[in-house]
Formats: C-alpha cells, structure tokens, sequence
C-alpha cells in the first residue's frame, strides 16, 4: 500500500519511466518544462563541443546565476546615495557568504558580456545566421546590447568612485550623439549628472526593466532556434537511395504531425535516422557537466578575486584617469580621438551593420562550417572589426593612465 | 553512453564538492570569529567562573549624528573592561580615562582613530595605509588631532601636543600667509613697516633679511632663502618708507646714568628681554643698538603708538630730556661688542657682494627707483604683507594655500612631487614641509622657520586638526565668545595709551601677563590707595618681582582712571561700605581668628610671616572690607587657583575677619 502511494506521488510529478528506452527518453525531454526547451532528437554535429563551444549555453546559465544572485543582493541593497555604498560595506563585512554573493554576481555579469560576445563571434564564423536563422540573429544582436545595458546599469549601483565616474564617463558618451544626445543622457541619468536620480533609474532598469526585457528575448531567441530547424550545421547531404527508399510512403504527412505544418524543411526530413541521438542523455549530459565546470570555476575565482569597490562616490573628486566599464574602453579610446567619432559615428554603424548582416550576406555557401574558405572576404571584414575592438579595449583598459597618456602597465 | 563522460562526470562531482567545502570555510573562519573564541577562553582566566557560551556576533555603534557605524568592537573586545589592561591586541582596554569622558557608545572609535569602522577584518579597518579607503588610522601618538575637530578652543585638556600646537601657529601667525578659517579675525602677528627708513639701519637689514636668526636667535621672523638681488631690492624698498616731513630731532645731550635708573624705574623687562633674559611679551632689546638708529628711539618713545599703531608697548609720559637720558643709556648699553667684531669678521667676500650690489643700485636715482620697484614686487611675491602693514601696499590676498580644511586631504592631494623614499601619508608631509619649507620643492616660496622637533610635531598635530568634518553642534565645545573690552571717552584714551589690555584681562579678554583681572577691582580695592599705586606702583606680594610699569601718570589722569575703576569694574556680589555691618567685639574675634587659623604663615603681619600671601600691614587701607568678607567665605568662587585655603568660615567669622583686616591701615604719613 505504501509502496504504492510513493510510487504514485512519483508517477504525478515524473509522467515517464526511467529513460533507458527510447520511448522514455522522448518523453523525458517532451514532459519537462525545462528540457523542452530541446527537442527529442539532436544531430550528433550540433552537439560536438568545438562546434558551438557552448557560448550561447553559458550566457544563458550566467544569466540564471545572475538573476539568483542578483535576487540575493537586492535583498541588502538599497538605491540611494547614502545608503548605497554602506549597503557594499555590509555585504563585504557583516552579511553571511555576502562579498561571495557580490564576487559571484560580479564576475558572472563580467564573464557574460564575454560569452555573449563570443557566441556572437562563433555564429558568424560558422555562418549560422543564413536562412532562416536570419531574423534570430538579429534578436541576438539585440540580446547583446540588451546584456551590455545590464551590466552598465549595475555598474553604478555600488556607488564608489570606480561605479560613479564610469557611468559619468559612459553616460558622456551617450551625450555625443546628434540631435537627442543630450536629451537621451537626461532621460537616461534623471538629471544632468550623475546623482540620487540617476542611481535610482538605473537600479529600476537593471533590476526590473533590462531583466523582463532580456527574458522576453531570450523566449523569443531560443523559440526560434527550435522553430529555425536547430542548432545549426552543414546542410544535410540527401542521399538518392533513401530517399528512394522512403518514397512510397511520405513520411512528413503522417508521422510528423503538426511538425510539418512548420515552414521550411523541418530538420527530421531527409535525414538519415543515423545523424541524430536522443536528447536524453547525449545533449543533457553534457550541458550538465559543462555547467559544473562553469559553476565551479567561477566559485573559485569569486573565492579568490574580490569585486572591486573604491571609495564612497565622491564627485568633487575626479580620479585621472576616469575610465568607462571596460566593455566601453573601446569606445572611449575613440572618443579620445574623436567625439564624433567614437560617440556616434562607430557604434551606430557597427550596430547598423550587424542587424542587416544577415540580408546583406547572400552568399548561401559555408554554413555550419568554421571559417569556410567559400566565405573569405567578408570574414576577413568581420576578423578586422573584432581585433579593432579588442586592440582597442586592451589599450584602453591596460595601456592609459594619466590624461589618457599611453602608459606601460608594468 | 560515453565512458570519458562518465569520468568527467565524477572529477567535476568531486571538484563541487571541493568547492562548496572551501565556500563554507570561507565564511566560518573569518578573523573576528576567531577572536571572539580567543575571547571567550581569555575571559574564563581574567575574569573568572564560567562564562555561558555566546553566539559569535558582529557588535556596531551606530552614530547617527557623527554618520558613523563602528564594528571596531567586534574584535576589540576588552576595550571598556580595566580587566583586560595588560592583555595582548585586540583585547586590550583603552589606556586613561577617555571612555569614561567619551564613551563608546556616544562617540564610537573612528571618530578620535579613523580607520574603517565598517570591517570586520585586521586589514580592512585600515589599521595600516589600505587603498581605497581615506582615512588610515591616526598613528598613536598622534591621535590628539582628532581631539581638535570637537574641542575647537586655544587650550584641549589632556592634549598636550594639540594645544601647544595652536600656541605655536598663533605665535609665528600662520594665518598672516595662510587662510585659517578659525584665526580669520586676529591681527597681523608683526610690527608695521611704514617709516622703516628712519628706524633702521641698513646694515642691519640685509642682514635681517638674510637670516633673521643671525641678529636673534628666536627670531619669530623666517628665513626667506632670498637671492643677493633680492635683498638688495627689498631693502632699497623698505628703506624708502620715510616720515614724509622729515624727523623732527629732540635737541640735546642724554645722561647715561639717569637713563639707566629711568630704565629700571620704568620696569621695561617686564615686557622685553635683554640677551634672552626678561619678559617675553616684547622685543629682545640686547643688540638694540646695531639696529635702530638713535633718532628714531627718542621720537619713538615720545609717541609710540603713531610708529605702531597696533603695538602692545605703553606710553610713557617721559620728558624730552629724560627720553634723552633713556635713548643715551640704550645705545650705548645694547650694543653687543662680541656681535660688532664677529660681524667684521665675517664681512667676507658674500656682505661686500651686497654692499657693492647696494652701491651699485644707488648710483642714480633711476637705478634706484627700479631698485624700490623691484623690491616692491618682491615684497608682494612673499606675501610679506601678510605679517606686516605697509599702508602704501593694498593688495591682502594670502600668498599660501588654504588651511582651514587641510586635515581632511587625503594624502595623494599633497604634493610630494617626485620625493620618493618618504612615507607618504599627510602627517609626514605636512611634518617634512615644516621642517623644511622646499624640501618637496626647491622653489617653494614659503620661509625656512627655526622650529625645535616638538614644535614640529605641534604643529603637524595643530593643523592635521582642521578639517572640513561636520561635527553636530551639540558635541562642539567652544571656549566662550571674548569681546575685546573697548571702552570709549577719556577713559578709552588713557586705557589704550597705558596699554592696559597688553598685561590685564578684562573680562574674559586680554593679556594674560598680570594675574589680576581688572573686572572687579573697583569693588575690591580702595579709591585712595589705587590712585597712589597707579602713579608709583609696587608688588603687593614680598616674593613677587613688581612688574607692572613706572608709567609716569600724571596726578589728573591717575584720578580720572580710578574714579572711572570704581564705578565700572565692579561686582555686584561685593558689598559696599560693609563696615557699617561690624557689631562691636567683631576686632577682636576676627584677631582671635587670624591666629587660630595660622594666617601668619602665608601672610607678613608686622615684622613676620610668610611669603606666600600679600602682606597685611596696610590691607585696610588698600582691600575694601565688603572684598574682605566674600573673599573669606570662598577665596576659590572669586579665583579658582588661588593657593588661599578656604576654611569654610561662617558669615560672622568671615566679617569678623573683615572687621579686623579692615583697621589694619597705613599710618598716613603725609600731612
């Protein structure tokens, strides 16, 4: 009798048995919220590691550690100016596992500007966004700025001397552009400077506005990989015999159901039954140890490297020199050439250019292949734009001191 | 499934594991956890019996109005407990009685030690310099410069250094160069330079210039380390000034003599020293003679106070012919001989290139004038305006930086410059910039002082005191507001040409030189005897040097400032004309009572007595009885530190006192 109330607890949570056949593991992947997200079945090419690197993959779980210890942190936080540099005090001095909490988010935040970045850079060298993934890498350039947004705003939210003179030195940037720049870093600070206003709009947009909107996108972003046909790969050669084979009963009008009423090739068609495995476990598995080794490896490093906080934020204090977020650097070292420049001539191009990438690479060749040689030029383009940025950033965050004088940081 | 996986799977299980152990011990063995175990094992020996287990807690003071939070307790256990004095940091209790003036949880600890009050840590707490956070904890000695951000008057009890500190800037002026917020209202701390022409000579100037401490040793004036040119400009430039009519001369031959006994009479030590000995209110007069010029001494001393408008020195009524006798006895008497030979000696090679720079400048009256220009010039980049007025001079604005908030810059706002093997932390720099004025910049204008290392270290204490905090201004202790006592009329003119406010305090202001305030002394002292003492006085005390000076008051003006004494400085607690409250057998009860209590040790009676007390053989003709009486009752309600033991007499003893001192009187010998 026990034994059968036990066992029927578990049959109302868990619908399946225990995924060692086929049918089971369809159904583990199908009747859990969370893993279907994934379809049933994967081509064994999208799971290889050193296709995908799992960039996309860990955005997303440095965004759920974000969100949890974000939560965690809003707890002792309190957005005003007085209060918010004591509320970093306390967590580093009074409040249990606090500056680990603080680290741990830190380094996340920092750590996914850098995966969002390179799974940007992994799609477009294996030219994932062809079609018809074309809309869904322009909401990935969206998910990008969206990510830098987020770590921008909550740059400010400690209120030292670091937080307060970058933000003033990015939000300056902001002021660059044409027209609406002035009017945008108004609406965007609560004021002229940087102050009361400005901290309790940007706590408003890291914790509430940039989170829902992210989220939103994400929905979006990850519906549409499933609906784009998966993970991306080399278009599947069709083999004459099996589909010879196969030809006398059509298998999309029946065993694929509402699937086929999905535009395009649905990736199951012409395929052969050998290129793909079940989710379960082949795919679970090893998002799961991979995110062990990602957990893990940003415990230790919040273990071992301390979130920086300067002093109180103090602005009758200018620190020489005042530096951007890092992700900014680039920017700022332009800037320094040229406001018009580095404000708004770059970032509104690069922006431009990433969302019509999509429309303007016809070249339907090289797709889920590494650098394909079919591809040379524009990834030449690409290569350059991206070692420009990050030449750039390293200056910035390495070789500036003083008046923004090249100095050797050693 | 793959085998590799499978094994990946375990190590990172084992790897989760490891790392969640390190989480936990990272929180579970912070410092102040630790200490507060020591703590508990510690006090079960100090203080004895079992003391119950408590649970590990982080303890803050939480000070609203001084907008501090102090977790310093969390480890600094024993800091209130006199149990724990001999233990080891962090339990040590706090040495002295400074908890029990200020206690913990009123004032915290950062408000008197800086530091971080907020950690909960060894490091963190800034013990030492950290980075990131200002304000590193006052090095121990030196922890009175936080006494000063509350205590904002002249004299912080129990703060040595600090007190002295202020002394010292008021001394030598800093506020005359430097903008000092709380100093703003006093006087320029040197004599007027208008008609320095007819006072000095120019040898001596040069040398002056030089190096003050060449002529004296205690020269408050500062070594301006000034090129040849330099001087020889600024002195064409101060020698300029003259009296613009010309001196009027006082024709005659002095006496030496009757001037040397004119000098002594007038008690002129008990304000100037001679060769460092004397009274130390004025001007050290030992080599007087090498400096000013003759001429000028006697048109000073006829008129003091048109050379020095603001000078604390007196007028006397001298004669011409005595302000002759005086002039002849100090020119001749203050001229040191040794000074005069080392001075020829050391005319080398470096005073000729002045002289002959001064010859060179004076020959044509072109030269000349560019030569007072330049001077002028120079005179304004030193800021020497700052000390001392030179009416034809308008310009005010302080030559040196702003100390009023000096103590709450950081230490990366002081220039060290490219000084590398000092510590580098305000007090050091403030310390190495007094010691030596260029020594972080070889063009600093400000002068070399000739200060002892405790002065320094006042001093660095003094200003490290001034800072931009806002202390509430309940916790404020401000020493009273003194309005400079200024009476007007005759009166007024009589008290500033006799300079009474140089020596005497005048309630709650003044000098501090004579230990008898003024504020009262029409109701202690009999008309009669103060208008006597006023025109010849004398110690009222055997084992006092008299101090107060000869002024020569004429008959008319010695009346007019003993009437006006007796009718404004009076005390209403004392009573007038008491005598007619003594009841007959009072005499000689109050006899009775002066020998019970011993009086005599302290006080002269007739041939004998102590030494201590004024004498009394003539005490009725000079206290008034009513004086008599309140002070018996309680000597110490009148003068706090009076040596004068109180002996608790009842209102009949104290007048039966009164009653007896009062006919103690002078036989009046004149007819």
């Amino acid at each position: 009798m026990k034994k059968n109330i036990f066992a029927r607890i578990w049959r109302s949570v868990f619908r399946h048995g225990i995924p060692d056949t086929d049918m089971n593991r369809s159904l583990v992947v199908t009747s859990n919220i969370f893993l279907h997200l994934h379809p049933v079945k994967v081509r064994k090419h999208g799971i290889k590691f050193w296709y995908t690197m799992g960039f996309g993959g860990t955005s997303f779980l440095l965004f759920i550690i974000l969100v949890v210890t974000g939560a965690l942190l809003m707890l002792y936080y309190t957005p005003v100016p007085s209060e918010a540099y004591r509320s970093m005090k306390d967590l580093n001095y009074v409040v249990s596992f606090g500056e680990f909490q603080r680290n741990l988010h830190r380094w996340a935040a920092h750590g996914m500007v850098i995966t969002v970045f390179l799974h940007a850079c992994r799609v477009f060298y294996t030219a994932a966004y062809k079609p018809p993934r074309e809309f869904n890498w322009v909401i990935g350039v969206f998910l990008l700025l969206i990510t830098l947004g987020l770590s921008f705003t909550g740059y400010l939210l400690p209120w030292d001397q670091l937080s307060f003179w970058a933000i003033t030195v990015g939000t300056n940037i902001v002021g660059y552009a044409p027209f609406i720049g002035e009017k945008l870093k108004f609406l965007l600070l609560g004021g002229n400077t940087v102050g009361e206003g400005a901290l309790l709009r940007f706590y408003v947009l890291h914790c509430f506005a940039l989170p829902l909107l992210i989220s939103i996108f994400m929905a979006i972003h990850f519906w549409r990989i499933r609906k784009d046909g998966g993970i991306s790969g080399p278009p599947v050669e069709v083999k004459e015999v099996e589909t010879e084979l196969h030809s006398e009963k059509p298998a999309p009008e029946k065993t694929y159901g509402l699937m086929a009423l999905v535009d395009g090739e649905s990736f199951m068609v012409k395929k052969e039954p050998e290129d793909t495995v079940f989710t379960w476990p082949h795919l679970v598995l090893r998002e799961l140890l991979w995110a062990m080794l990602v957990i893990n490896i940003l415990v230790l490093i919040s273990l071992y490297f301390s979130a920086p906080l300067e002093e109180m934020a103090n602005p009758y204090k200018t620190p020489n020199p005042a530096k951007a977020p890092w992700y900014f650097l680039g920017l700022q070292e332009l800037v320094h050439y040229s406001a018009f420049l580095g404000g708004i001539l770059v970032p509104t191009l690069a922006i431009t250019a990433l969302i019509i990438l999509p429309y303007i690479d016809r070249n339907p060749r090289g797709e889920g292949v590494w650098f394909s040689r079919e591809r040379q030029w524009i990834q030449i383009v690409f290569t350059v734009c991206v070692v420009a940025l990050i030449v750039l950033t390293i200056i910035g965050v390495f070789f500036r001191g003083a008046n923004w004088s090249f100095v050797v940081p050693w | 499934m793959n085998k590799t996986l499978g094994w990946m799977f375990v190590v990172l299980g084992m790897l989760s594991i490891g790392t969640m152990y390190l989480v936990l011990r990272s929180e579970y063995t912070q410092e102040w956890k630790k200490y507060q175990k020591e703590f508990e094992l510690d006090s079960k020996y100090i203080i004895g019996g079992i003391t119950k287990s408590k649970p590990k807690e982080i303890k803050q003071t939480v000070l609203d109005k001084l907008k501090r939070i102090d977790r310093c307790t969390t480890c600094h256990l024993g800091i209130n407990n006199d149990k724990f004095e001999c233990s080891e940091q962090p339990f040590k209790s706090h040495s002295g009685q400074y908890l029990v003036w200020h206690p913990i949880e009123k004032y915290g600890c950062t408000v008197c030690h800086e530091g971080q009050g907020l950690a909960t840590n060894y490091e963190d707490a800034a013990h030492n310099q950290i980075s990131h956070w200002e304000k590193t904890m006052i090095p121990p000695g030196l922890t009175q410069i936080s006494c000063g951000k509350c205590h904002l008057g002249k004299n912080v009890p129990y703060a040595s250094l600090l007190s002295e500190g202020r002394k010292v800037l008021e001394r030598l002026g800093c506020y005359g160069c430097h903008e000092v917020q709380r100093y703003s209202e006093e006087v320029k701390p040197a004599l007027s330079l208008d008609r320095l022409g007819d006072k000095v000579n120019k040898e001596w100037l040069i040398k002056w210039l030089k190096n003050p401490a060449d002529y004296l040793k205690e020269a408050k004036m500062p070594r301006f380390s000034l090129s040849e040119d330099e001087i020889v400009a600024l002195t064409e430039f101060l020698m300029s000034s003259k009296e613009k009519d010309g001196l009027s001369i006082i024709e005659g031959e002095g006496d030496y003599e009757k001037g040397g006994k004119l000098f002594r009479q007038s008690r002129c030590i008990s304000c100037h020293s001679i060769n460092g000995r004397g009274g130390v209110l004025a001007s050290e007069l030992g080599n007087i003679a090498s400096k000013v010029k003759g001429k000028w001494l006697t048109l000073y001393l006829r008129d003091v106070h048109h050379y020095q408008p603001r000078i604390k020195m007196l007028q006397y009524n001298f004669t011409d012919q005595e302000i002759l006798d005086i002039t002849e006895y100090m020119m001749e008497e203050f001229y040191s001989e040794d000074e005069a030979a080392e001075e020829e000696d050391t005319v080398g090679e470096e005073e000729e290139d002045v002289e002959g720079k001064l010859k060179e400048a004076n020959v044509s009256e072109d030269a000349l004038k560019n030569s007072i220009e330049n001077g002028r010039e120079i005179f304004i980049k030193y800021g020497c305006f700052g000390c001392h007025d030179r009416t034809d001079i308008k310009t005010q604005a302080k030559v040196g930086p702003d100390l009023s908030t000096i103590g709450s810059k950081t230490k990366d706002q002081f220039g060290f410059g490219n000084i590398k093997d000092v510590k580098r932390s305000s007090e050091n720099y403030l310390f190495l910039k007094i010691k030596d004025s260029r020594f972080f910049d070889d063009n600093a204008k400000m002068p070399q002082y000739n200060f002892s290392d405790k002065d320094m270290v006042d001093l660095t204490v003094a200003l490290l005191s001034f800072t931009k905090e806002e202390i509430p201004l309940g916790n404020r202790v401000i020493e009273k507001n003194k309005t400079k006592f200024n009476p007007q009329g005759e009166f007024g003119l009589l008290f500033r040409k006799y300079s009474c406010y140089s020596c005497h305090e005048v309630f709650g202001a003044g000098g501090e030189l004579s230990t008898v305030p003024l504020d009262m002394t029409g109701s202690q002292l009999k008309k009669k005897w103060l208008f006597e003492y006023l025109k010849k006085p004398y110690a009222v005390r055997t084992n006092v040097i008299p101090r107060m000076p000869r002024f020569r008051m004429t008959d008319e003006e010695s009346k007019y400032m003993t009437d006006y004494i007796s009718d404004v400085f009076v005390d209403d607690s004392i009573p007038e004309d008491f005598e007619k409250l003594f009841l007959p057998g009072d005499v000689d009860k109050g006899k009775r009572l002066f020998e019970e209590k011993g009086c005599i040790s302290c006080h002269i009676l007739g041939k004998g007595g102590g030494y201590v007390g004024p004498q009394l053989n003539a005490v009725g003709s000079r206290l008034k009885s009513g004086w008599i009486f309140k002070w018996m009752l309680n000597p110490q309600l009148y003068k706090p530190d009076t040596p004068e033991p109180n002996h608790g007499f009842s209102e009949d003893e104290a007048r039966a006192l009164s009653a007896y001192l009062s006919g103690l009187k002078q036989v009046d010998k004149s007819p």
